[in-house]
């Protein structure tokens, strides 16, 4: 048991961070509220130097096949520690500057913390039921944090409309694990899938079929892809910004870490069923056309962002459906690139919102010619987003649109094409407010403040989303490290 | 050679943009002597490559190959033949005279000019890459900058016509990435080098289908009539610097990417597209001349000429004959050198009358007269007149169209000789109009021409005259290249 105890470190050490946080927080009141972003940052680098340190290289399973050290979790688990660092950093100054926000602060920092020990959980995940806790672990914090603006309305509607939603979701999700469970006797994704493969049992077996697509309507309902996409605008528009970004990368994250290791891991030959893939298909093209549609009309940056991240999610589903290790990793580019992109853009907009007291998009206005630097990284977010060169969005798009058309689905490539070819539409719409239009507010909100830290944040993933391109080959070995083997 | 002169050729403006870009506010003034040096260094450059050029050489010269991202066969490949020569020559140039005459702009000038260098890394590296990929991004990369020369130095109907440059030329783009793609998978060769996959077994019935994808691309940049409505609009609306570098080398992408990746790769869909090609290229060249001789704005009209004279590239191209598409590559050259100046010259009345209104115009014979003899010389070597260098691109693509010896063939030389006359009638009609007639006194007094307007058109003017003269060299840097395209 010691060897298995050792696997999880990591984790153990960031959920503890996070309740040292927590009880600091209660204990030492607000004198501890500088303290509580540094120290969550301190123990998410500890937790990375922890999956260095107890990393044995090969790859290995624990507790019984619940938990799976591999070169997929290894991956996810450091990306998502990423991610966590920028949005603590982020945080730092949105939380202070937040009057309702400010007043639970040790909360935020630890509830952040949960749901980034969930994330990693997740990709690590081996059996059915760790795979069902560790979303829940990422999902009930992710409620909470959604109305962490107490009083404000908004915030609430967003919190309990994503409770409401996300709980039938993962009931129906239970549900249909439970169905798996019963039709193959297994719970473990090993078990199940050698389970499927031994009996055929893709091919007629009603309850497994029925079991996997439920499982998959939870997922699509944790990654909004249309039709289970409904929560995704109020909840990213009444959020606080901060939580907006948490929702939008490492929820996502988390959801897509599972929805692999679930497929690739679990449901193995899922490819060879029609019905599966037909599934997935159907997410795919309605999640375009439906997000970059309904993104059109958007006057709100979050908003916008909602329906855009919609139609990331039906771009991503292409490679789901062509179901191929090449597939795999190109969704891991993918990821990288997507959320590298979001984090600079929220950030940029997290200034704009505080800078200009509004979350409109007409509150861009005239950004470009009193902060030319962010400008100028948010034009190479949202033009990155769109999927041109020379951006990492654009390598995502060509490894997503390459096994697309690997896997004779070049008609549903012909359609992501199009769709990103209305998504320029309204991502220049932003850019146009940048540089095109005279803000029309008061003189003293034209100049935006900019701390050192989002300087730092924003110039950061700039720099990885041009660097994507430029050294490709570098991001592409550390996601083929990253594939689930045995496909 | 001891150094990569290709990549030098293609990376030294991203310098010169990001000097430009990072240097302190209040020097901004001296941010168009940098974009200057940037471009003269990068004209030597050119110059000297054509003179260690050999135009007896076929195939790519100085070629450049490095793995990029060696998994799925990206490479980084440069290299140089006979019909980019030119266009690489050509792009540099004009560069240069966008700088020259933007010489006086003070709105911006440090992000103008850093955008018309990171302009010019686009163009250069569409005209050199030999790898699909590498082409895309640098096909791709002309966009933003294009976007932002119209959107914020443009006229009235800026946002308009940017976003819709943006869009249209995105839509045909994406097209060609998905005709990228699928000639990876099906031509059983899993590569994007352009000179391997000249060799790939491509079933006649996917060709068709892959160049229809690319053939949307390539015709929306060209632009082909019916999809030329995005021209007019960001023509007219960029400024004078951004209008020469549309006309004179963003236009010339498209007719290259023909040349350069449809004809090789896709030999039986090009054969089978280019009767359709040459119909549309020749209702374009009617079309596009008729437009013109109803424009009331002058920088309209010289746009709407645009599409006719693209429409003899596009005709010599789909002639497939040596004689036709050689024709091709030397109009697009000279296309390039005339509606750039004719670009130019407009820009630099509007800047003293600030006026394009054709109505609004008349006189300027006796009150600037060199800009006016300029102006005329300009026409008369658009409109093709002999021992100018108009002439030979349009009489070796007739040449060569009515060689090609179908009847239909030589139906299409009829009627794109109607087009000539017709471009007579309206550049001579407009030159009527601008330089002749009453003088509209409301336009106040006229400054002459300046001594860096001179400088900025005298490149083109003799380039014109010489290669009217003599467009032998061109033709040979060209002929051998073609040729071996054409697999003849």
């Amino acid at each position: 048991m010691t060897v298995d105890i050792m696997a999880i470190i990591p984790e153990i050490v960031l959920a503890c961070s996070g309740f040292l946080v927590l009880m600091l927080s209660v204990f030492i009141g607000k004198g501890f509220d500088r303290a509580a972003a540094p120290l969550s940052a301190a123990g998410l680098a500890a937790s990375a130097a922890a999956i260095f340190i107890f990393n044995s290289g090969s790859p290995d399973s624990f507790f019984s096949m619940s938990f799976i050290v591999d070169g997929y979790s290894v991956f996810f688990r450091l990306f998502t520690i990423i991610t966590a660092v920028i949005i603590v950093g982020l945080s730092w100054y949105y939380v202070r500057g937040s009057m309702v926000m400010k007043r639970n602060t040790g909360e935020f920092y630890f509830l952040i913390l949960m749901v980034t020990t969930g994330t990693m959980l997740i990709s690590a995940a081996g059996d059915l039921i760790m795979l069902f806790i560790s979303l829940e672990l990422v999902s009930i914090p992710t409620y909470i944090l959604a109305g962490f603006a107490k009083t404000n309305e908004r915030s609430n509607e967003a919190s309990l409309k994503y409770f409401l939603l996300g709980v039938l979701a993962s009931a129906i999700m239970v549900y249909g694990f439970s169905l798996i469970y019963g039709a193959t006797g297994n719970i473990s994704l090993n078990g199940v899938s050698e389970a499927i493969a031994g009996g055929n049992m893709l091919a007629g077996n009603y309850m497994l079929l029925a079991g996997t697509i439920m499982a998959l309507m939870g997922f699509g309902f944790k990654i909004a892809a249309a039709p289970f996409h409904f929560w995704a605008p109020d909840t990213y528009e009444g959020a606080p910004t901060i939580v907006t970004t948490l929702i939008t990368t490492i929820a996502k994250l988390a959801a897509f870490a599972g929805l692999t290791r679930f497929l690739y891991a679990g449901i193995s030959g899922f490819k060879g069923s029609i019905w599966i893939i037909l599934f997935i298909v159907v997410l795919s093209l309605l999640s375009m056309i439906l997000g970059n549609l309904m993104a059109l009309p958007q006057k709100n940056f979050k908003r916008l962002m909602a329906y855009s991240s919609i139609a990331h999610v039906g771009y991503i589903l292409i490679a789901f459906a062509a179901a191929t290790t090449s597939a795999q990793w190109a969704v891991l580019i993918y990821l990288m690139a997507y959320i590298l992109t979001n984090l600079g853009a929220f950030a940029v907009a997290m200034l704009v919102e505080r800078g200009r007291s509004s979350g409109e998009i007409s509150a861009f206005a005239g950004i470009g010619h009193s902060n030319p630097f962010i400008s100028i990284c948010m034009i190479i977010f949202l033009i990155s987003m769109v999927g041109l060169p020379p951006f990492a969005g654009f390598l995502g798009n060509l490894f997503l649109f390459k096994t697309g058309i690997e896997n004779n689905f070049t008609w549903l490539v012909m359609i992501a094409v199009l769709a990103s070819v209305i998504s320029l539409y309204y991502y220049a719409n932003v850019v146009r407010h940048m540089y095109f239009i005279k803000y029309e507010g008061d003189g003293c909100g034209y100049k935006l403040k900019t701390p050192a830290v989002y300087i730092a944040i924003i110039s950061f993933c700039a720099a990885a989303t041009i660097l994507m391109v430029i050294i490709p080959f570098i991001f592409v070995d550390i996601s083929q490290g990253a594939v689930i083997a045995g496909m | 050679m001891g150094f990569n002169i290709l990549t030098l050729i293609t990376f030294i403006p991203i310098a010169g943009a990001v000097i430009v870009a990072v240097m302190p506010k209040r020097a901004e003034s001296s941010a168009k002597y940098i974009a200057l040096i940037t471009s003269l260094v990068i004209m030597g450059l050119a110059v000297y490559l054509w003179v260690v050029f050999d135009p007896s050489v076929a195939g790519i010269q100085f070629p450049e190959k490095y793995r990029w991202i060696p998994d799925v066969n990206i490479y980084y490949h440069l290299g140089v033949d006979g019909i980019s020569m030119p266009m690489v020559f050509l792009t540099a140039l004009l560069t240069v005279l966008g700088v020259l005459v933007s010489w006086s702009i003070h709105n911006k000038p440090k992000a103008f000019f850093a955008l018309i260098l990171l302009l010019e890394v686009g163009m250069l590296g569409v005209f050199l890459s030999l790898d699909f990929i590498l082409f895309y991004v640098f096909w791709e990369l002309v966009l933003l900058p294009m976007y932002f020369l119209i959107g914020m130095w443009g006229s009235a109907n800026r946002l308009y016509a940017a976003i819709k440059f943006f869009i249209y030329t995105m839509l045909g783009s994406v097209l060609i990435l998905v005709g990228i793609l699928m000639i990876y998978f099906n031509s059983g060769l899993q590569t994007f080098d352009m000179l391997e996959l000249a060799n790939n077994g491509l079933g006649s019935n996917l060709q068709n289908w892959i160049f229809f994808l690319l053939f949307m691309g390539f015709a929306i940049k060209v632009p082909l009539f019916p999809f030329h409505t995005w021209l007019p609009d960001a023509h007219t609306e960029a400024p004078t610097a951004g209008s020469v570098l549309l006309a004179g080398v963003l236009l010339k992408m498209g007719s290259y990417g023909f040349i350069r990746i449809s004809i090789p790769i896709l030999p039986e869909a090009t054969r089978a597209w280019a009767p359709a090609i040459a119909i549309l290229a020749v209702i374009g060249i009617i079309y596009g001349a008729l437009a013109c001789l109803i424009q009331k704005d002058l920088k309209r009209l010289i746009a709407f000429s645009s599409v006719s004279h693209m429409g003899f590239v596009m005709l010599g191209i789909a002639s497939l004959t040596p004689t036709g598409v050689n024709g091709a590559v030397l109009q697009m050259f000279n296309h390039g050198c005339i509606t750039g100046m004719l670009f130019l010259l407009v820009g630099m009345l509007y800047d003293r009358t600030h006026t394009r209104m054709i109505a609004d115009m008349g006189g300027f014979a006796n009150k600037i007269p060199l800009l006016s003899g300029i102006l005329a010389f300009t026409a008369f070597a658009s409109l093709g007149l002999p021992g100018l260098s108009g002439f030979w691109g349009e009489f070796l693509v007739l040449f060569g169209t009515y060689n090609a010896g179908t009847v239909f063939s030589r139906v299409m030389v009829y009627i794109a000789v109607a087009g000539i006359v017709l471009g007579a009638a309206y550049l001579l009609w407009m030159l009527q109009r601008v330089i002749f007639g009453s003088y509209n006194n409301k336009l106040g007094q006229l400054k002459r021409i300046t001594w860096i307007e001179f400088v900025t058109l005298a490149p083109l003017v003799i380039l014109i005259v010489l290669l009217g003269v003599y467009p032998t060299p061109l033709v040979n840097v060209i002929d051998s290249s073609v040729t071996l395209i054409l697999g003849m």
